[in-house]
């Protein structure tokens, strides 16, 4: 399985948010690191059909994004987003299962699975309203796997996770990352040092660097400083 | 799947706490009005009110009316008694044609009904409708049987009357409890999961539209509810089946009280169904719940407010087709017809039909717009 991205552009007004870039994502987890600003997010939303690029393509086995088969396969977590308030942490899970397509049957089961995962058992059935941001963005995780997606796009998944939740986000993506194609985006470079396969570099909406995390050395911060030409 | 979604929906829009305080406050704000409407009135006892089931208003009765009248400061009023409290009722029916103003006490009772042609000739000359149209309704006019018999109708009276602060309410209640159906979601960016997700991009336009139009269907029931309950309970619901013209006496459809309920409801769910439909397109369109509660609170200043001028053609008449201006009273005394593909049709014909088809439109229009949706910046 291999998702392309052939030259996608997107500009808003005078600023170039993501510039003419190219490539290839295959299964393992790939990491995106950028500073703020660096179109990461812009990047991430044309991947998943969110937002349409002014020019370029992007596919995967021939299917196009924003396509029903491609949504099928998808599965993402915005940076933040809202919840709906007045939603227990099950019925938010239960809603989102019915929007992508998932049978009555098959939603209470990854549900049910989902919740223990993310370690929210306990307050499954209290309002989101009452969720710390830790808890918050656990059940964003949740959702975002609840269709078993091929394709798992995560936009700073780590935000607002204490550091036992980290440890245990790490384990989870790079379980993940086996048999998926997963692009997580992040500006903490620690956040990627043990669990990406390879890296994407942004800079200004362009791809400044891409290829295996080897390739980065031991101080991977070091690399990533010295390959968007910044002092320490 | 695709039910659960709805399911889904209805209950973001019933648990949500802003439709929840509207809907509990449109319903007090009713129950209060009717109390005060009905302890504003003279209070005559349901009994003294049927006295006279059954009498042709005519010469004698009037006379047989007139001691317990008297003229006063420029109007008629009635000296209520326990021997005259039963002629209250009739009171109110004939100077709905002859006005306050007039005294009744002098007024020749066999004038009554010459009286009231004649008011309808001026008003048909008024508004200048066509031969055709004249024609039309002196055909109904034939059909409205003369004299008028009494029958005891407060409770449908009441009602028809309520239909207006029905409309009034039920546009609030759209404005409030829809502005944010496709808005929402953009503003706490969860549209960046539903439209990446399998129905999000598509079906689930369609879910939530069902979903706004019945909560606004229940919002509706709810208020006519509010007003049915306490007017059935003090007046009770007898005489559906009386003339149309003992409570709207310039109107010339030879309608019974019950029918014309009928008729207004139907109107009033449409209307609701019209206000939802447009609130949800202006909510799809802009993405902006604020910016859509203060575009329809500001439309309904104009709609209260703005009289359009008979100069203004074809855009009066559709003017004239609104909601608000078919559930007022003035809806009754609106004579114009619509002439259309050779047939002639009443406002409270055509206007269900408009309600309908733009509903549809928004409906379309919205879907269209919803499958363009992006996530902003």
């Amino acid at each position: 399985m291999e998702l392309i991205a052939d030259r996608i552009t997107k500009q808003y007004k005078n600023k170039i948010a993501v510039d003419r870039m190219s490539f290839t994502l295959t299964k393992g987890v790939t990491g995106l690191l950028g500073a703020n600003g660096a179109g990461k997010t812009t990047l991430m939303r044309l991947l998943c059909g969110v937002l349409a690029p002014d020019s370029g393509t992007v596919s995967c086995d021939g299917m196009s994004v924003g396509t029903e088969e491609y949504r099928d396969i998808l599965g993402y977590l915005p940076q933040d987003f809202g919840f709906y308030p007045e939603f227990s942490g099950k019925d938010f899970l239960l809603y989102m299962s019915a929007v992508k397509g998932l049978t009555k049957k098959d939603a209470i089961q990854k549900t049910k699975e989902l919740i223990e995962l993310v370690g929210l058992g306990d307050s499954a059935g209290k309002k989101v309203r009452t969720y710390s941001g830790g808890m918050r963005q656990r059940l964003g995780i949740a959702q975002a796997l609840l269709n078993d997606p091929q394709i798992l796009i995560m936009d700073e998944p780590t935000a607002g996770l204490d550091p036992q939740e980290r440890i245990r986000f790490r384990e989870l993506i790079s379980g993940l990352g086996k048999n998926k194609i997963v692009l997580l985006s992040t500006h903490i470079v620690s956040d990627l040092e043990h669990i990406a396969d390879r890296l994407m570099i942004m800079k200004d909406g362009q791809l400044r660097w891409q290829g295996n995390r080897s390739a980065g050395g031991e101080d991977l911060e070091a690399f990533y400083i010295s390959q968007i030409g910044e002092k320490r | 799947m695709l039910r659960t979604i709805y399911l889904y929906e209805l209950k973001k829009l019933f648990r949500a706490r802003v439709n929840l305080i509207a809907l509990a406050g449109a319903v007090l704000m009713l129950l209060f009005l009717v109390i005060f409407s009905i302890s504003e009135v003279q209070p005559v006892s349901r009994e003294a009110a049927k006295e006279l089931d059954g009498r042709t208003i005519d010469e004698e009765l009037i006379e047989e009316m007139k001691p317990a009248m008297r003229f006063e400061n420029g109007s008629t009023l009635m000296e209520i008694t326990t021997e005259s409290e039963k002629y209250v009722p009739v009171m109110e029916v004939i100077t709905s044609v002859t006005g306050y103003y007039r005294d009744l006490t002098r007024f020749d009772g066999s004038e009554f009904y010459a009286l009231r042609e004649q008011e309808l000739k001026q008003r048909i000359e008024k508004q200048g409708l066509s031969e055709t149209d004249k024609e039309f309704w002196r055909s109904q006019e034939a059909q409205v049987s003369k004299p008028f018999v009494y029958h005891y109708h407060s409770g449908p009276a009441n009602l028809l009357k309520a239909f207006q602060v029905l409309g009034f309410f039920i546009f609030l209640l759209s404005t409030v409890g829809l502005s944010g159906v496709y808005a929402r979601e953009t503003a706490d960016n969860m549209n960046q999961l539903l439209l990446c997700s399998r129905y999000g991009k598509k079906e689930l336009y369609l879910i939530k539209f069902a979903a706004g139009l019945t909560w606004i269907m229940a919002a509706a029931f709810l208020l006519l509810l509010a007003i049915f309950t306490p007017y059935s309970f003090v007046y009770g619901m007898e005489g559906m089946g009386e003339m149309l013209q003992l409570v709207k006496p310039w109107s010339m459809l030879p309608y019974t009280l019950g029918q014309m309920l009928g008729v207004y409801a139907g109107i009033y769910l449409l209307a609701a169904v019209l206000f939802a439909a447009v609130t949800m397109l202006l909510s799809v369109i802009t993405q902006n719940q604020p910016t859509v509660t203060c575009g329809l609170l500001g439309y309904l200043i104009v709609d209260l407010f703005a009289n359009l001028p008979e100069r203004f053609g074809i855009i009066q008449r559709i003017w004239l087709l609104r909601p608000n201006a078919v559930l007022m009273n003035t809806g009754f005394t609106n004579y114009r017809l619509i002439h259309l593909a050779g047939r002639l049709f009443l406002n409270f014909q055509a206007a269900p039909v408009l309600y309908a088809v733009i509903s549809i439109t928004a409906l379309l229009i919205g879907r269209r717009k919803y499958r363009r949706l992006q996530v902003g910046n």
